[in-house]
């Protein structure tokens, strides 16, 4: 990850815009610049960073085809624009061409997973632990152990690749990153206190991370404290209004009785969700989500849902098109699709969450009730909103006294 | 010549030495960390060294040396500097717009500046390289270096203490860094534009050459041998190659890698000198190329100042 300031970059892409303005046929300078529009994508979420990035390389990759520098930035931004199926294909090109690639190794093992060929990213991971190791091959085995439901293991990876940075030197928005990720699988396993630590160290070391604000502001809220989420939200979404960031904001903001400010939040995630294509594809599963819980656009969601299914069978492929049917009545499917879900052993409450309640729809109340609970055992926070669903089920399931 | 890559703040550009606007010195500059403003940083190296290295009696071994070491960076990035003549401190002040100093007979800058470096890179790459689309004579050539800045240092020291006017003197610059344990490690060398870079293909030679010194260049192998093979290759543009004489003369001219300048003398580069307006890229093309490519069709850039110190232009917004 480039880690200069956000001033340097704006002002090396304008230079290497110039000498491409002078001559369109400069893939060194179409490189530069893509290689810049990615990290200032990285830094401030701006999607349209995204399409620049790409355009860019693709200017320099029609001069220059076998620019391996621009051949591997392709394979990230299709990454980054959530193409997983050509990113795959096309990294495992480059790959299989320049074995001493390792780069294109990383973006492989990293399409493997968000695909949900988790075996196979594995395995890509195990080899590029060999061939380069370091922080950024030890996250992304954390990030798998956590899929797997190796709590331990990803707790001590993501812990591994904190120090490993730290010996390594890495930049402050590189160490940010690691402790993002530490922080966001410590929620994930209910470890509040960890979480809160991690996401903090995220912020010193990289105040515009929006990521950790926004994780940061999740765990406050799950500790009670409901006016620094509130205010942490705020932090994160004006660098970058992320769907899920704003659905969060809209839930605490409905939760304390503010109706309005929670509408504004809310009707702004709609908004989004109407924007560009890029975007759209970026966000379809926070989109899917919000309107499960909030039971609208029931059958757009359910049709995104499934269309992303159709390439990326990943955990949370599946989790989505399962809340998506259970919000449109659809019982039976959604017990399927969240059996699919869950078969890789992922610990995440909102998975129990997700499966308690299709059970309770379909009268499976005793292991309903298994799963609320240890839902809200794990984390009785999870999710603001849910967590709160989660117990009023609990009371309303038939033969018990609830939570 | 200078190769853009997410350099270190060690890593030289270009040399230069002329005739300064005043009469009776010379002008020594030594630009260093390509493309300041878009890859690479904007300060000096405070636990480096950058070293102008003067032969006066033809032995291509140094008899004086400029040496420039620079502090730590302030917040807003300006450093201290002293610059040592054979030892003996000549000059201090600090980096940035107002970088110049003056004491004890020479003047002195270290700072931010405009590139003078002037080259169409892609061309290059294309014509020479077999990569992109572009060629040389495509009509299409762009200077690459434009709106790039760059890291000066400029010396301005009077011609007496290079010699004298008429004396003959061979310069090359020399960067190095300082270990934990005090220890001086040589990290790049150059002496006129391009040598290393063109005539040794692998890493490993080019990393050799950067640690051979000039006057040990001819008889350390390969290097002789490097610069006769290539010759003998990028000739063969030409249609027919330089004899293995014919390109052994030429690698006797090369080697050692200084600048050779007549002091007092206008600079004419890189056989006399180096001015900062000085196309050493079309004059080393028509050499390598035995006139097969004669031009790389780009002249100098506009944004200095031949007029006056510190001559190397105003850095780029």
């Amino acid at each position: 990850m480039v880690t200069q300031s956000l001033e340097r970059v704006d002002q090396a892409i304008r230079v290497w815009s110039g000498n491409l303005a002078r001559d369109a046929q400069d893939f060194v300078s179409a490189t530069n610049l893509a290689d810049l529009y990615y990290s200032r994508a990285r830094l401030t979420g701006n999607l349209d960073d995204y399409t620049r990035a790409t355009a860019a390389v693709e200017q320099a990759l029609v001069t220059y085809p076998d620019g391996i520098g621009a051949q591997l930035l392709h394979a990230q931004l299709l990454f980054a624009t959530h193409d997983f199926v050509k990113a795959l294909d096309t990294a495992q090109a480059i790959f299989a061409a320049n074995p001493d690639q390792v780069a294109a190794l990383a973006t492989v093992g990293d399409a493997q997973l968000e695909l949900g060929r988790y075996d196979a990213a594995a395995r890509s991971f195990a080899a590029l632990a060999r061939r380069a190791p370091g922080p950024a091959v030890t996250a992304r085995r954390a990030h798998l152990a956590a899929l797997r439901g190796q709590v331990v293991l990803a707790d001590q990876l993501a812990a591994r690749a904190i120090r490993e940075a730290a010996a390594a030197g890495s930049a402050p928005a590189d160490r940010s990153w690691y402790e993002y990720l530490a922080g966001y699988l410590a929620f994930q396993f209910g470890e509040l206190p960890s979480a809160e630590r991690h996401f903090r160290a995220a912020v010193a070391d990289w105040p515009g991370s929006y990521l950790s604000l926004a994780g940061l502001a999740r765990t406050r809220a799950a500790q009670g404290a409901t006016n620094e989420a509130i205010s942490l939200y705020h932090r994160a979404i004006a660098i970058v209004p992320q769907p899920e960031f704003l659905a969060a904001l809209g839930d605490l903001y409905a939760l304390a009785g503010r109706s309005v400010d929670a509408a504004t939040q809310y009707a702004t995630v709609r908004a989004i969700a109407d924007l560009s294509k890029a975007q759209a594809q970026i966000y379809n599963r926070q989109l899917v989500l919000f309107d499960a819980n909030h039971r609208q656009h029931l059958d757009e969601a359910v049709a995104l849902a499934a269309r992303e299914l159709e390439a990326r069978k990943d955990v949370y492929g599946w989790d989505a098109y399962a809340w998506a049917l259970y919000a449109s009545g659809r019982y039976a499917d959604a017990d399927t699709a969240i059996r699919s879900a869950r078969a890789v052993g992922t610990v995440d409450p909102l998975l129990d969450y997700h499966q308690g309640m299709i059970d309770a729809a379909l009268g499976h109340t005793e292991q309903a009730r298994q799963l609320l609970t240890a839902a809200l055992d794990r984390n009785p926070g999870f999710d603001a909103l849910q967590a709160a669903r989660d117990r009023a089920m609990l009371r309303q399931l038939p033969g018990g006294s609830g939570s | 010549m200078s190769v853009v890559k997410n350099g270190g703040q060690l890593d030289i550009n270009d040399l230069y030495a002329f005739k300064s606007a005043s009469a009776g010195w010379t002008t020594l500059a030594l630009t260093v960390n390509p493309a300041i403003n878009v890859l690479g940083s904007t300060t000096f190296a405070s636990n480096g060294a950058y070293t102008f290295n003067i032969d006066t009696n033809g032995d291509a071994r140094a008899d004086h040396r400029y040496v420039v070491t620079f502090g730590n960076a302030d917040p807003n990035g300006i450093q201290h500097y002293v610059v040592k003549a054979d030892g003996k401190a000549m000059a201090s002040g600090f980096t940035g717009p107002k970088g110049m100093a003056r004491n004890r007979g020479i003047r002195a800058f270290a700072g931010p500046r405009s590139d003078p470096f002037f080259f169409d890179l892609i061309g290059f790459l294309g014509s020479v390289k077999g990569q992109g689309t572009r060629r040389f004579d495509d009509g299409n050539q762009s200077d690459f270096f434009i709106g790039l800045n760059t890291l000066g240092i400029v010396l301005e020291v009077p011609n007496a203490a290079l010699g004298g006017n008429g004396h003959l003197i061979g310069v090359w610059a020399t960067t190095a860094s300082q270990d934990a344990n005090g220890v001086w490690h040589q990290v790049d060398q150059m002496g006129r534009p391009a040598i290393n870079t063109v005539f040794n293909a692998a890493a490993a030679d080019k990393e050799a050459f950067n640690h051979t010194a000039p006057a040990d260049q001819p008889t350390t192998a390969p290097f002789r041998a490097n610069v006769i093979a290539t010759l003998i290759a990028l000739s063969a543009l030409s249609g027919t190659s330089y004899t293995p004489e014919q390109a052994g003369g030429i690698a006797d001219l090369l080697l050692p890698d200084m600048l050779t300048y007549t002091v007092g003398t206008t600079a004419a580069g890189p056989l006399n000198g180096r001015g900062l307006a000085d196309d050493v890229i079309d004059f080393e093309l028509n050499l390598v190329t035995k006139g097969a490519v004669p031009t790389d069709m780009i002249g100098p850039h506009s944004d200095y100042t031949l007029g006056s110190f510190p001559y190397l232009g105003t850095p780029h917004p």
